[in-house]
């Protein structure tokens, strides 16, 4: 038992493990799925950050190269202070680009130049309507020239270094981020390996010992199909013994102690021959001796009649059966009808003692429960078996009761199992009771009597 | 001329006991003495005795049994049944199986020798307590096979013969009183057992003690 406890704990152990691997790892997908988009999110925002702050400097840059040029195109007082408003704007605009591509450690380096580069474009540029309020058209066309043009190329490169490294960053990122969902998959993949394994093990050590279970279940139904044949024949065994024990002393009482009895009243009857009417009295004694030992003999008769009757081995078991119905009758009173059709007097032994016994059982269930007033008893003989039937018309009763009250019915199937046959009883409350019993007979073991 | 007589019996007593009453008798000759059935019979192949008198309980061979092979080898002795049981199916089977006469073992004292001279002769003999118990129908079951009872169908004068059969004479005394020819008297008997289907004067004796004409 405490084998089977300890199987069953490691069982369940078995069977929470594969149980836990499964949700760690969903939970760890899960897991991977959400980190997974965070970081590709977050990668790709401060991609479009980036871009946006480097397009702003660029497009500021052009936008600042057209106000020049119109500054110039339009050289007044008003367009004058057009121009460095317009300039302000995009200055401030660009601090605020330049000041998030500073937070970016990688354009740590490149975005001091940078400024550095534009602090003095936009100097320059806001300082134009002063310095330049009336110049020639020479002198813009080369103030641009000299000015703004390579200042726009040296920002441009800047810029396009800066995109440049943008780019190799995300591609960096890029190979880290694919890195870490690798990892993360074969990280899965390990915890659904070990599931899998897990689950492997957990079901062959449940097959085996469902198959453990089912052996030991044949093993024990087994067991106990030996136990009920071994019961069953020690049960016919005790019957043999109690029937032969019977029909012994049955025997020893009508012969030796009957006889005697009768070879008593021989010789008194001889005493009395002798006796020839001499003495009265001593005639007298003899007489009431006579009459005792008469009624020794009618008793002994009666109880080695109740034993087994010795109709039964001398005559066979329709007379034996006769003379129970007979004393049957004269004892209950019920009415008896008897039918017998074909029955050989040299019956096997084991066959007639069950039909009798079944038959006695019969009878006296009927005597003692049914309240019936009459009773048929048929034997049949056919080619292969013979078949008995005892109905009456009492009260019955019902299957139920049947268990409870059936000692007597057990010994009637317990009998006719014995003799190889079978027993069917069949009653209902208020429907009487049949009882039918059939007896296969074995052609070539015919007994020969005694 | 003695009687040969033999006697089987297993049990050794009551053989001793039932030997005294014959060899109180000097014109009672016994034979042979058989513990088995089987003896008796082998007795009877051999000594052809006048009277064999059984006891119906026998272990190997039983009586009733024995009565018929013994008249299978020796058809003129004249078997007579010694036995415990009362019982009228042990009379019946030791009838049909030819048995002339049945004594009960508690009576053979004083009807044993009776008994013998009567079937001797030629006549059945039951025990009066055997005959009680044949007309005493009370708790009796049909049965099938018992001798079968035509009395109806007799005519008066054979119903005449019946009873003086049955009282235990022989065919030459009816012949006699009836003042008819044995011939007459052997046809009647020959008529009454065909049309009672009887098979012995054992068999006419026990229908008409059934019937309580004789005791």
């Amino acid at each position: 038992m405490a084998k089977g406890w300890s199987k069953r704990t490691v069982l369940r152990a078995g069977y929470g493990a594969v149980i836990a691997v499964l949700v760690l790892s969903t939970v760890e997908a899960y897991r991977i799925q959400v980190s997974v988009s965070r970081q590709h999110l977050e990668i790709y925002r401060h991609f479009v950050e980036q871009e946006e702050a480097l397009s702003t400097l660029r497009r500021n840059l052009w936008l600042a190269g057209n106000y020049v040029r119109e500054f110039f195109i339009q050289n007044t007082p008003a367009q004058g202070v057009e121009l460095v408003s317009q300039l302000q704007r995009l200055q401030r605009e660009d601090e605020l680009a330049l000041s998030f591509l500073e937070r970016v450690p990688l354009h740590r380096q490149v975005v001091p130049s940078l400024r550095k580069s534009l602090d003095e474009f936009w100097t320059i540029g806001l300082h134009l309507p002063q310095t330049m309020p009336h110049a020639a058209n020479e002198a813009e066309i080369a103030f641009l020239q000299r000015e703004v043009v390579p200042r726009r190329g040296e920002l441009y490169n800047a810029l396009t270094e800066i995109t440049a490294a943008d780019q190799r960053m995300l591609e960096n990122s890029e190979g880290e981020f694919a890195g870490t969902r690798r990892r993360a998959a074969e990280r899965l993949l390990l915890m659904l390996g070990l599931g899998v394994l897990l689950s492997v093990l957990v079901m062959r050590f449940s097959l085996r010992h469902a198959e453990n279970l089912e052996i030991e279940a044949d093993h024990h139904f087994a067991a106990v199909e030996q136990a009920k044949q071994e019961l069953q024949q020690l049960s016919a065994r005790l019957l043999e013994i109690e029937e032969e024990g019977r029909r012994k002393l049955s025997r020893e009482l009508h012969d030796e102690v009957g006889q005697t009895l009768a070879l008593l009243q021989i010789e008194i009857s001889h005493a009395q021959a002798l006796l020839d009417g001499r003495s009265a009295e001593l005639r007298e004694r003899l007489v009431r001796a006579r009459e005792l030992a008469e009624r020794t003999v009618r008793n002994i008769r009666s109880i080695s009649g109740l034993l087994r009757p010795t109709l039964l081995d001398d005559l066979g078991l329709v007379p034996a059966l006769q003379f129970q119905l007979e004393d049957f009758l004269r004892r209950s009173g019920i009415a008896c009808e008897f039918t017998e059709d074909g029955v050989e007097e040299h019956l096997p032994d084991p066959v007639k003692t069950c039909v009798y016994r079944v038959v006695q059982e019969a009878l006296h269930n009927c005597e003692k429960h049914s309240g019936a007033s009459k009773i048929r008893v048929a034997v049949r003989q056919f080619d292969e078996c013979l078949v008995a039937k005892v109905e009456d018309d009492g009260r019955g009763f019902s299957s139920t009761a049947q268990r409870s009250s059936g000692l007597g019915l057990l010994g009637m199937r317990e009998r006719s199992a014995a003799a190889g046959g079978s027993v069917i009883i069949d009653s209902a409350p208020g429907q009487g009771t049949r009882i039918a019993l059939r007896i296969p007979l074995v052609r070539s073991k015919t007994e020969v009597k005694a | 001329m003695s009687v040969r007589i033999l006697l089987a019996d297993d049990h050794t007593l009551m053989r001793q006991g039932l030997r005294r009453i014959l060899e109180s008798h000097a014109d009672f000759d016994i034979v042979n003495e058989s513990s088995s059935g089987i003896e008796a019979v082998e007795a009877a192949r051999e000594l052809k005795p006048d009277v064999a008198i059984v006891d119906v309980g026998m272990k190997e061979l039983n009586g009733i049994e024995a009565t018929a092979q013994i008249l299978k080898h020796s058809p003129h002795t004249a078997v007579l049944i010694l036995s415990m049981y009362d019982d009228e199916r042990y009379v019946l089977r030791a009838v049909k199986a030819g048995a002339r006469g049945y004594v009960l073992k508690n009576s053979a004292g004083e009807e044993l020798i009776q008994a013998i001279h009567a079937v001797q002769r030629g006549m059945a003999y039951f025990s009066p307590a055997v005959a009680r118990i044949f007309q005493d129908g009370g708790a009796r079951l049909q049965d099938a096979r018992d001798i079968s009872d035509r009395f109806e169908s007799l005519t008066d004068r054979e119903r005449q013969v019946y009873q003086l059969l049955a009282e235990g004479n022989s065919n030459k005394d009816i012949a006699n009183r009836l003042n008819l020819s044995l011939h007459t008297v052997e046809t009647h008997r020959w008529r009454i057992m065909e049309k009672m289907d009887l098979h012995s004067t054992a068999e006419l004796v026990l229908s008409a003690v059934r019937r309580g004409m004789v005791t």
